[in-house]
This record gives structure tokens, sequence and C-alpha cells, in this order.
């Protein structure tokens, strides 16, 4: 299984083993790591799952859809590296994959 | 009035139980502990033959299926029983992908940094009103604080004429109150009037406010169309003018029957953003009806089109599976996790709002007030079911 690290806002990490097909949102909440609130259960419909993927990482990852793009303008910290969790479907190519929580999803 | 629907051919008898959720016996005494035994001995999703015939769900994580499979659970009927003639609200009666682009162009004005504004506005209003009962040595609650607090804080947010408060109050009340579905579209076309009108005079006078904002937005390369600021409008009017009161009201009378959780609350205000959360879940008093798209199976059930669905969302947070000994309010519980926003793509927008306007209340109450309870010489009104159950009245006393 892929293994993914959540670090959050004040530097702590949490190394994940997730489960192929399921979401980073659903990988991040069934393992109870903090800093993803995920209203909506993953519907791209509340912009509270945003995280900071890796620079290094981001190229793999692949930038948001439209939709996706215009509810980030919504997250209260997003950079040019932010995704929805929910958007991001966990494949063989995500084992190693480091993502970073913002401080505003506590 | 109930028309007893016969049990169609394809649902199991053992799935079948009988609930008004208008009306049921349920709602006379204490509706939240009878939800708790109610899922302690039904299945998890069972068909009452009550109004005309539909689903009822319990179980939370068939409550997440329907709430996050759009596919087959839709918005476009919230009606119970179905009623093709129900006003269509923008966004809630509305499916993906539709749904999103006008869900997203709401959201910039319900988002945490949006609403931070209104604070200010909210805690002048609660004081005022608090005071006001304070010399008085006790209040109705509901129609002195919980009524005109979030109503007034949201007509003036939305632009709605602060004058029209009674009139607009009133209309909402009786919408959410009537059991005749006639009665409701009927009401449903004078809100939708009075909404109409509201959009004409901020299109010929735009102000610093919601409709205004609306009307100025570029929405998918154009401009809103009058008939889509009035369905927004609509519903901004249904959800803005009736939730909030409501989840003051359950969490006031939890506060007022409980002294020791008012110290507790007063000794540490820093808990009362736990409050907000922890009053909600033990007290949601909100519903999610969607209509069968598809043909599916769900919880041992098969589902046809056209079906209705109601989720009984207080059940998300009273069930053992989602938090553990649901019926006692705990401050420092772990992962709490409630469904008074409901979940999905329809996830409530004004859940910060919300939460702001109950954390204000519960702040300046407590530190303006003496201890208070109910006050029993007064009449205690059974709570109203429906899609939004709401308190009558709630009188206290200190």
């Amino acid at each position: 299984m892929p293994t993914v690290t959540f670090t959050d806002h004040l530097g702590t990490e949490r190394c994940i083993e997730a489960k192929l097909g399921d979401s980073l949102m659903r990988t991040a909440k069934d393992n109870g790591v903090p800093g993803i609130d995920a209203d909506c259960g993953g519907c791209c419909a509340c912009a509270t799952c945003g995280v900071f993927v890796d620079p290094d990482w981001f190229a793999t990852v692949g930038p948001p859809g439209e939709m996706e793009a215009s509810m980030l303008e919504c997250c209260l910290a997003a950079g040019p590296h932010s995704r929805l969790a929910c958007q991001i479907e966990i494949t063989p190519a995500l084992d190693g994959l480091r993502v970073t929580t913002p401080q505003s999803q506590q | 009035m109930n028309d007893l629907a016969t049990v169609p051919t394809h649902v199991d008898p053992a799935h079948v139980r009988d609930y008004d959720i208008y009306g049921d016996a349920i709602f006379a005494d204490d509706p939240h502990l009878a939800f708790a035994r109610m899922r302690d001995t039904a299945p998890g999703i069972f068909w009452t033959p009550a109004n005309e015939g539909h689903w009822v769900v319990l179980d939370p994580k068939l409550m997440d299926t329907v709430l996050r499979t759009p596919e087959y659970f839709s918005n476009s009927q919230t009606s119970i029983p179905a009623r093709a003639d129900a006003p269509r609200m923008i966004p809630m009666s509305l499916d993906p992908p539709e749904h999103l682009q006008y869900r997203r162009l709401m959201m910039s004005y319900f988002e945490p940094r949006s609403i931070r504004r209104l604070e200010e506005s909210a805690r002048g209003r609660a004081e005022a009103l608090i005071a006001a009962a304070k010399a008085k040595g006790g209040t109705e609650f509901v129609e002195e604080i919980a009524g005109p607090l979030p109503i007034k804080v949201f007509m003036e947010f939305a632009g709605f004429p602060l004058e029209r408060y009674e009139e607009f109050r009133t209309l909402c009340t009786d919408f959410f109150a009537t059991t005749d579905a006639a009665t409701r579209v009927a009401l449903g076309q004078q809100i939708v009037g009075a909404v109409m009108q509201l959009v004409q005079a901020k299109q010929a006078e735009p102000g610093d406010d919601l409709i205004s904002h609306l009307i100025a937005e570029d929405f998918q390369g154009r401009k809103l169309r009058t008939d889509e600021l009035v369905s927004i409008g609509f519903l901004l009017f249904l959800a803005g003018l009736d939730t909030v009161t409501n989840a003051m009201s359950f969490g006031i009378a939890h506060m007022a029957r409980n002294p020791d959780f008012q110290n507790e609350l007063r000794a540490h205000p820093e808990k009362i953003p736990a409050a907000v959360d922890e009053l909600l879940r033990r007290y949601t008093f909100t519903h999610t009806p969607r209509v069968v798209l598809k043909e599916t199976e769900l919880g041992g059930v098969t589902m046809k089109p056209g079906e209705m669905v109601w989720n009984m969302l207080p059940l998300y947070g009273l069930s053992e599976e989602v938090n553990a000994d649901p019926l006692t309010v705990d401050l420092d519980r772990a992962g709490r996790t409630h469904g008074a926003f409901s979940t999905g793509g329809h996830v409530c927008l004004g859940r910060h709002l919300g939460k702001m306007e109950l954390r204000v209340l519960y702040e300046v109450m407590l530190r303006d007030l003496p201890t208070f309870r109910i006050d029993e010489s007064k009449p205690m009104e059974p709570i109203r079911g429906g899609v939004i159950m709401s308190m009558h009245s709630l009188w206290l006393t200190w």
C-alpha cells in the first residue's frame, strides 16, 4: 500500500498507509489526521480539505480541475501547490507523497 | 392529516414502521430521546406509510450514502409528500454539475473570513436584547432573543428591510409549521412575492448587501437573471430566518435545565465553541429530504425512482457508532461528529455564520445573566416536527 506523509502546521509528521482508490481526504479522515475538516464528505463543495502538496510532488499529483481551482479560492490558506484532498485519488504513483495541512482547518 | 398510502409491494414488511415526520406522537415530549430509542428498535432504514409513504433513514452510514450520491438521490424534489408545484430554490434544488457553479458563487459570501465582519453587529444586538430581558427579570426567549437576533443579523446581511421583520418571521414560521402541502405552496408563493419586491428594489438601488452583490456578480460570463435571484433569495429566506433561532432555543433550553453546565462554561468561557458544536450534536433539529432518481439498494431495501427519502439528521450525532454515550453532553468529547449541517454537496452554506451567532449568544448570555432556569409557571408547548424542528416558546427566569 502507498505511504503518505501528512505534516501539520506545527511540523508534526504522520506517516499513513493509504488504500488504493481512496481519496487523500478519506485516508486522512479514516486515520484521524487533524487539519482536514471535509464538511461535505468529498463532493468538492466546501473547500475544507485543502492541503499544500510538497512542491517536489506537485507535478505527479497534477493541478486542480476547473471547479476545484475555483473552490480553492475560498480556502483561507491557498497557495500555488494547494489541492483539495478529496479530489486526489491514491494511486501507486503517489507512494511517498508528502502534504502539509493548514492551520485554518483545525 | 395524513394519507395512509399502501406499502409498495417491493417493500419488505420488516422494513415498515409508522412514523409521521410532521405530527408524530413522539414530538409531544422529548423527541431527541425518542429518536435515540427509535434507533435502538427500528431498522437503519424503513418505509413509513404516513404522508403518502416515504423512506426514513436512521443509520448515519446510510445517510452518508444518500447525501453524498446525487446520481441516485436528488435534490430536485424536497417536499414530502412530493409536490410538482413546490418553488425551486437555487442552489438547494439543483444537482451537480449545475449545483456546484451556483454554490461556488454563493460561497464567497459565507466563508469564515466573509462573515467575520458580521460578528460586531451580532454582538451588539445580543447585548441589547439580553439587557432588555435582564431588566424584566425573565424572558420568553424565542420571541425576545432567539427570533430577533439571528434573523435581524441575517436580514441586514442579505439586504431584507428590517422594518418587515415581524411579517417575514411570521411567513417563515407558518411555512415550516403547516402540515398541509397546499398551504405550504401558497405561503411559498407569498415569500417569493416578497423576495421579488426586494430584488427589484435592489436592482433599482443597490446597497452593500448580499442581494446587491449577487446582482452585480458575473456568473458563467453573464449576470444572474431575476428569476435566478428570486430563487436564491427564497432559499436564503427559508434557510436564514428560522434555523439559527431553533439552534439557539434548543441550546439555551439545555443550559436552563442544567445549571452546572452553565457554571462550567462561566468558569471556562474558552469551552464555548465546543459547547456550540456539542449542543448542535445533542439537539440536531434539521432533516434533509431527497428523491430517488434511479433504482438502487440501500441497507437491505430496494428503492424505486420517485420515492422520497427522509434523512433523520438528529440521529447522525446521536448514534453510538459515531459518538460514544451520545445522549450525554460532554464538552471534552473527542472526535465529535454530527449532522446538524448535513453533509455532501449541499452541506449548509451558512454553517460558519450560524456557529458564530451561537457562540456570540452563549458568550453574552452567560456573561450578562445570572444562572437562568426554565420558568415552570409558564406553559411548555410541544416541539413542532418537520424539516426544521422548532420550539414555539421557551420561558426563562433567573
